[in-house]
C-alpha cells in the first residue's frame, strides 16, 4: 500500500491526469444538456411547491426545504457519476486508467457539480422564497464544507454500487446514514447563518464538519485501494 | 469435547447469573416523592414524604430530615412523624430569608438514618422569598456540622430517581450494545484478513458477525426504547445518541442490502468487506464523537458522566460486568452457528456444480 502510494504520488503525473478526467466529464455533461435541464427544472419545481403552499415561511423550514432539495441534487448527481464509464468508455475508465485517480476525478468532479447546484438552488430559492442570509461568505464556505464531504460519501456509495442491481436504491440506502448528520449540522449552523444568535461562533461550529470531511477523506484513501486490488 | 465448549458453558452460566443476581438484588430505599415542594421562606410546613423499599418504622426516632441547598447551606426538620413503612411527615421552619440574591431556588429533601443510610430527592424543592438579607440567612442556613450523613453499606442495587427498578435494564441493554460493537469490531478485522488473504472463511466469519452485531443492536434500539418509555415518559425522543444508534443500525442494514445487490461473488465479498471497513469507523463518530458535543439525556455524553459513581456502583458492577462477557459469548455462539451454516450451504453448492 505505502509503495504503491509513493508511485502514485513522486512516479506519476497524476494531476494531469485527474484534471483530464473531470475535463472528460464536464464535456460529457455538456453533452448531455438535459440532465442539466432538468435537474434545473427540480429546483424550480420543488422552490415553487414551497413557494406555492408554504405561506410564512421561517428560517427553520427555509434551512430545511434548502438542505433537503440539496439532498435529492446530491443523489441525482452522484448517482449518475459511473454511468458513462459502464458503457462506452468502459475498456479506457477501468483497463488504461489507476482506480485510485478515476476515483478521485469522480470525487472531485462531483464536488464541483454539486457545489454549482447548491449555489443555483441557492439563487432560484432567493428568487422565490427570498431569505436574507446574513453571512453570505460564511454561508458559502458551509456550502462547500457539507458538498464536499457529501460528494466523496456519494462517489464512493456510487462506486461501490457500480456492478451492483438497482443502483440508484442501493446508493441512496448506502450513502443516506451517513450523509445524514453532515446535512443536520448543515441545516443548524444554515439557520444560525440565516438568524444569529449572540452566543453563535462560524469557525467554532464546522470544526466538526471539517473532521467528518478529513475522516472521510482518510477513510477512503485506505478503503478504496482495498476494493479492486485482487 | 467438553474442552472446546467451555465458553459455550460459561455463557449459560453468566447468563443464568446475571438472570438470576439482575433480579432478584433489591434496591436500596429511597424517597418517591415530597409534597408539598413549593414554600416562601418564613413559612411553618410539613413535608409529607412517601419512601421506596423503606421501613420508616424501624428505630423510626433516629431518622433525621433536611432541607440541602448546596453544601454549606442546609435546614433540618425539627420534626418527624412516622405514619408507615412508606410514609412519613417532616416540620421545617423555613428561615425569613434565603443565602441567595436569587428570589426562587431549588433545594434538594434528604432523609437520613444510621441504619438506612441517606436518601436523597435532588432540585424537587422550590424555595421563594420576597426580599433579600444575606446576612441573616447565613446566620439560620449555615449548618455544615449538622449535616453528617450516613451511608448503607448492603448488597442492593442503588436507588436513582426516575430509572427505579428499571435500572435492571443496564445488563440488557448497555451490555447489548457494548457486545454490538465487539462482534463489529471483530467482523472488520475478519473483512482485513479476506482483503488480504482472500479466504472465503474470513468473509463468511465477517457477514456472521455483522449479522449477529445487526440482531443485538435491534435489540439494543428495543430495550432502549422501553426504557425510554419507563423513564422519559416516550418510546423515542430527538435525543442525539438515541438518533445516532438508529443511524448506525442503517448503516449496518446497507452492509445487508449491499451483500444482496452484488451477483458477482468475488466482487460481493471484496465490495462488502470494504464497506464492512468503512461502516465502523463511519459509526465511531457517530456514536462516540457527536453525542459529546451536543446535550445528551444518555450519560457519557453531553457532559453527563458514563459509569461514574452516579450511575454506577460496585453491585451493579458485579452484575454489568458478567452480562456483558455473557452477551458476547452468547452473540459469539450465534455468529459460530450462523458462520458454520453459510458454510455448510457454500460446500453443498459447491458438490451440486
Amino acid at each position: 500500500m505505502t509503495s504503491y502510494f509513493l508511485l502514485l504520488l513522486l512516479g506519476m503525473n497524476w494531476h494531469h491526469q485527474v484534471a483530464a478526467l473531470i475535463r472528460r466529464d464536464f464535456l460529457f455533461e455538456w453533452r448531455n444538456l438535459y440532465q442539466i435541464g432538468a435537474i434545473l427544472g427540480f429546483m424550480l419545481g420543488v422552490s415553487y411547491i414551497f413557494y406555492f403552499y408554504s405561506g410564512e415561511i421561517s428560517a427553520r423550514s427555509w434551512s430545511l426545504a434548502y438542505w433537503v432539495s440539496l439532498l435529492f441534487l446530491s443523489f441525482f448527481s452522484g448517482g449518475k457519476i459511473f454511468e458513462s464509464d459502464l458503457g462506452e468508455c468502459r475498456f479506457y475508465s477501468f483497463q488504461l486508467i489507476n482506480p485510485f485517480i478515476h476515483f478521485i476525478s469522480k470525487s472531485i468532479f462531483v464536488i464541483i457539480e454539486l457545489y454549482i447546484y447548491s449555489i443555483m438552488l441557492w439563487l432560484v430559492f432567493w428568487f422565490l422564497l427570498p431569505f436574507k442570509i446574513q453571512f453570505g461568505i460564511q454561508w458559502l464556505a458551509l456550502l462547500f464544507i457539507c458538498i464536499s464531504t457529501i460528494g466523496l460519501i456519494i462517489s464512493f456509495a456510487s462506486y461501490i454500487s457500480m456492478s451492483a442491481t438497482g443502483k440508484q436504491i442501493l446508493i441512496s440506502i448506502l450513502s443516506l446514514p451517513i450523509v445524514f448528520p453532515i446535512l443536520g449540522m448543515g441545516f443548524v449552523i444554515g439557520m444560525q447563518l440565516i438568524e444569529p444568535n449572540i452566543n453563535f461562533n462560524f469557525i467554532k461550529s464546522i470544526y466538526p464538519l471539517l473532521g467528518i470531511q478529513f475522516f472521510c477523506m482518510a477513510l477512503l484513501i485506505f478503503i478504496i485501494p482495498l476494493i479492486w486490488k485482487s | 469435547m467438553l474442552y472446546d465448549k467451555w465458553w459455550k458453558i460459561l455463557a449459560v452460566i453468566l447468563f443464568i447469573y446475571i438472570l438470576f443476581f439482575g433480579i432478584l438484588i433489591p434496591l436500596k430505599p429511597g424517597i418517591l416523592n415530597v409534597s408539598p415542594s413549593r414554600f416562601n421562606a418564613g413559612d411553618q410546613v410539613s413535608v409529607k414524604v412517601e419512601g421506596y423499599n423503606s421501613f420508616f418504622l424501624k428505630e423510626a426516632e433516629l431518622w433525621r430530615a433536611f432541607i440541602k441547598i448546596d453544601s454549606t447551606h442546609s435546614l433540618q426538620a425539627y420534626e418527624i412523624n412516622v405514619i408507615s413503612d412508606t410514609e412519613l411527615s417532616s416540620k421545617f421552619n423555613i428561615p425569613a430569608n434565603l443565602p441567595s440574591n436569587l428570589n426562587l431556588l431549588s433545594a434538594s429533601f434528604i432523609l437520613d438514618h444510621p441504619k438506612s443510610g441517606a436518601m436523597l430527592i435532588p432540585s424537587k424543592i422550590i424555595l421563594s422569598q420576597d426580599s433579600i438579607n444575606l446576612a441573616s440567612a447565613e446566620s439560620s442556613w449555615l449548618n455544615k456540622t449538622k449535616l453528617k450523613l450516613h451511608y448503607r453499606s448492603s448488597f442492593e442495587f442503588p436507588y436513582r430517581n426516575i430509572l427505579y427498578e428499571t435500572i435492571r435494564n443496564t445488563f440488557y441493554h448497555v451490555s447489548l450494545w457494548f457486545a454490538m460493537f465487539i462482534f463489529f469490531g471483530f467482523s472488520v478485522y475478519h473483512s482485513i484478513k479476506f482483503l488480504k488473504h482472500h479466504k472465503i472463511e474470513d468473509d463468511l466469519k465477517s457477514n456472521a458477525l455483522v449479522n449477529t452485531g445487526i440482531l443485538f443492536g435491534i435489540l439494543g434500539l428495543l430495550t432502549g426504547s422501553l426504557w425510554a418509555r419507563f423513564t422519559w415518559d416516550t418510546w423515542w425522543t430527538k435525543d442525539i445518541k438515541l438518533n445516532m444508534s438508529a443511524l448506525t443500525m442503517l448503516i449496518y442494514i446497507a452492509y445487508i442490502v449491499l451483500r444482496a445487490s452484488i451477483q458477482d461473488i468475488d466482487k460481493k465479498r471484496r465490495i462488502s468487506s470494504a464497506y464492512n471497513i468503512f461502516a465502523l469507523v463511519a459509526v465511531i463518530p457517530l456514536i462516540f464523537v457527536l453525542p459529546r458535543l451536543t446535550d445528551s439525556l444518555h450519560p457519557g455524553n453531553g457532559g453527563n458522566p458514563a459509569f461514574g459513581s452516579d450511575d454506577m456502583d460496585n453491585v451493579l458492577r458485579m452484575v454489568f460486568y458478567p452480562s456483558v462477557i455473557a452477551f458476547t459469548l452468547i452473540g459469539l455462539w450465534i455468529a459460530s452457528l450462523k458462520y458454520r451454516l453459510d458454510y455448510c450451504s457454500l460446500k453443498i453448492e459447491d458438490i451440486d456444480e
